[in-house]
């Protein structure tokens, strides 16, 4: 049971180390500019330190083999264990790659046309059982949007 | 004063164009809110991008209206179907989809509509009663003290809506850590930035908030569906017998006590930061089947279960808002992205709102009683509709909603940047679901970290960096000796759990 904290200890340890250590440095000025001001490094390194700390806690309790909190609030965020991390990954992959369609798409074809094949994909990857009504969506909802947004909104999408 | 105060807000909040905007907001939260699913977060998450157009008041008071319509759509599919549209709407389930077994939906329904439009009343009565002292008493607060009340904030809402104390700090911080991405606020230095243009104003909120609240929930759900499919269907509302879904006033007012109670809990829940409205609702329903002379009904199909449920979770509506404009703090997720909208608008929330912006808050309170009024008659004439939306199926609505989150980040800024960094975001928010880091605490950290950078920098320019000052100023103590209790009562009662599980 002590494993999810484990996995989240070392994990945010880890980024925290990485980001103490390179990441804001090398990416934020760590000397005030201006005065007796504080420097612009001041507080990034703050929040990393923190979530070092934290990372830590983490690790120390799964090292002491204590179970993560049950749920307290009505946060829906609240973490679904009964999903397997390669689970997880394989989702993740299938989002990472339609970002990047979509990333890929919006400029070159539009956005009528890259909203309706994205429809389409995840109408079929989520299953939907009456094709007529697939059909419709893709049809139907890229161009509907395009229209009310620029007889709305003036705004032209991509 | 507020009386007058409030007439004027009246004067300005009666304008067609708000009426009209606010009859749309209540009528979209009410639809987005009966599907499952999605709920108030999603519909303001999509919709405050659209409100760029409008003017302040106008936008907040839209917002205002689908936040309202969400909080009680919700109850519509917990009735007819026991599947709550939102979190909240669970304790709504246990005795409204029991007098749908019993033929009863639409008496069901209209007594959660009533009691949602009194419980909300109720708690905006209260926002407008103890906003603007609190907001006063709020001014003798420096850098040091806000830096602590933060801090307490930061603590207390990562020990509430998370799975864990320390990934509810982690998210916190870590939303913090995201917000010093730009330009310094002081010598404008580029911080993380890697040269594109884009981010010199920092990470958009729209980005982050629709990425991590609305499209990780979807591609969530998705997901699950994706494994476990054949959910959704529809109501079976079409015979449902007249003279058995009749709800006279004798019968609604005579639990008059119920609905007091419950409006009493939700506000007192809603203007503590963190608490969550689910949590009403169940405090609600709870005490109701305390105080009742026949506890044994409930569960098995009382109207009053759904009122007490109805009525705690709508009071938590107005409610939030009281520290949100004392303090600039929100008292849960909605009222973060009101802050947002707020500050989109150029109304940056505090304290100092009721002086600078005090005509806007009155026509803003004013809106959010005619936004009542609305809720009323649209959820009253729409009972017979909101049953039908229910058959729309979860995987044909899902797919949508991606499409409408990339089109409510691209209409304010023109920028595809934007839209990939919400896509980026959404992917994060997933992880951080499945691995129980709380996305409330990230996006409240994000919301917050200027503030909290700003008062934490001015406290140890003023003070030389002598930190002492936090224990030296007794507003400061008292929030400092506020932290140190929720840290000791959150890690002990984590601790009590996992020695039980153990």
């Amino acid at each position: 049971m002590a494993r999810p904290d484990l996995a989240a200890g070392l994990v945010v340890t880890g980024l925290a180390a990485v980001g103490g250590l390179w990441f804001v440095p090398a990416n934020t000025n760590p000397v005030a500019t201006a005065g007796n001001d504080i420097a612009p490094a001041f507080m990034p390194l703050l929040c990393v330190g923190i979530i070092a700390v934290l990372g830590l806690a983490l690790l120390a309790r799964s090292v002491l083999g204590r179970v993560a909190d049950p749920a307290t609030g009505d946060d829906e965020a609240v973490g679904d264990m009964a999903t397997t991390s390669r689970q997880v990954a394989g989702d993740l992959a299938v989002w990472a790659l339609s970002t990047v369609l979509v990333l890929l798409l919006l400029p070159r074809v539009g956005f009528v046309i890259s909203a309706g094949l994205l429809l389409a994909a995840w109408l079929a990857y989520a299953r939907v059982r009456s094709w007529l009504a697939a059909a419709a969506v893709v049809a139907v909802v890229p161009a509907l949007l395009d229209w009310l947004c620029w007889t709305a909104l003036k705004v032209q999408l991509p | 004063m507020i009386v007058e105060q409030l007439l004027q807000g009246f004067a300005l909040a009666m304008h067609p164009t708000n009426l009209v905007f606010m009859t749309i907001g209540v009528t979209l939260g009410i639809v987005v809110g009966i599907m499952p699913g999605l709920g108030s977060v999603t519909a303001l998450s999509i919709l405050i991008p659209v409100t760029f157009y409008m003017s302040p008041m106008v936008a907040i008071a839209f917002l205002v209206g689908v936040t309202k319509g969400g909080t009680s759509g919700g109850a519509v599919p917990a009735i007819l179907l026991n599947a709550p549209g939102t979190p909240e709407a669970a304790a709504t389930a246990l005795d409204g989809y029991q007098l749908t077994r019993q033929g009863k939906p639409f008496k069901a329904m209209k007594s959660a509509l009533y009691a949602s439009v009194c419980g909300d009343t109720f708690s905006d009565i209260v926002l407008i009663l103890v906003a603007a002292p609190f907001a006063a008493f709020a001014l003798q607060f420096g850098p040091a003290e806000f830096t602590a009340i933060m801090i307490f904030s930061f603590t207390l809402i990562a020990g509430l809506s998370g799975r864990s104390l320390i990934r509810g700090i982690v998210a916190a911080v870590l939303g913090v850590f995201l917000s010093t991405v730009g330009l310094d606020p002081v010598d404008s230095t580029q911080r993380m930035t890697f040269g594109i243009v884009e981010l010199y104003d920092g990470i958009s909120l729209n980005a982050l908030a629709i990425g991590v609240l609305a499209l990780s929930s979807v591609i969530h759900q998705i997901f699950d569906l994706r494994r476990s499919p054949g959910q959704g269907g529809g109501a079976v509302i079409a015979h449902a017998d007249p003279a058995l879904n009749r709800l006279g006033a004798g019968e609604f007012w005579g639990h008059w006590r119920t609905l007091l109670r419950s409006a009493l809990i939700g506000s007192g829940i809603g203007m503590l930061p963190g608490l969550g409205v689910s949590l009403a609702a169940f405090l609600g329903y709870g005490s109701a089947k305390r105080a009742s002379r026949n506890p044994d009904r409930f569960g098995r199909g009382t109207i009053e279960g759904v009122m007490a449920s109805e009525a705690a979770n709508s009071a938590v509506c107005g409610a939030n808002l009281v520290p949100t404009i004392a303090l600039g703090v929100p008292g849960n997720i909605a009222a973060a992205l009101l802050i947002g909208a707020f500050m989109i608008h150029g109304v940056v929330p505090g304290p100092f709102m009721m002086e600078m912006h005090g005509d806007l808050i009155y026509a803003i309170f004013a809106s959010m009683l005619m936004c009542n009024a609305i809720h009323l008659v649209v959820g009253r004439l729409g009972i017979q509709v909101w049953g039908y939306v229910t058959y729309v199926p979860k995987p044909v609505i899902l797919p949508i909603v991606i499409v409408l989150c990339i089109v409510g980040v691209y209409i304010p800024s023109n920028s595809l940047f934007d839209v990939g960094m919400m896509l980026v975001f959404a992917g994060l928010g997933y992880l951080m679901r499945r691995t129980g880091f709380s996305l409330v605490c990230l996006v409240i950290g994000f919301l917050l970290g200027p503030l909290f950078e700003t008062s934490l920098r001015q406290s140890l320019l003023m003070y030389k960096g002598d930190m002492t000052i936090l224990v030296t100023s007794p507003i400061a103590l008292f929030f400092v000796v506020l932290t140190c209790y929720s840290l000791w009562h959150f890690g002990r009662r984590s601790g009590a759990r996992s020695t039980g599980q153990d």
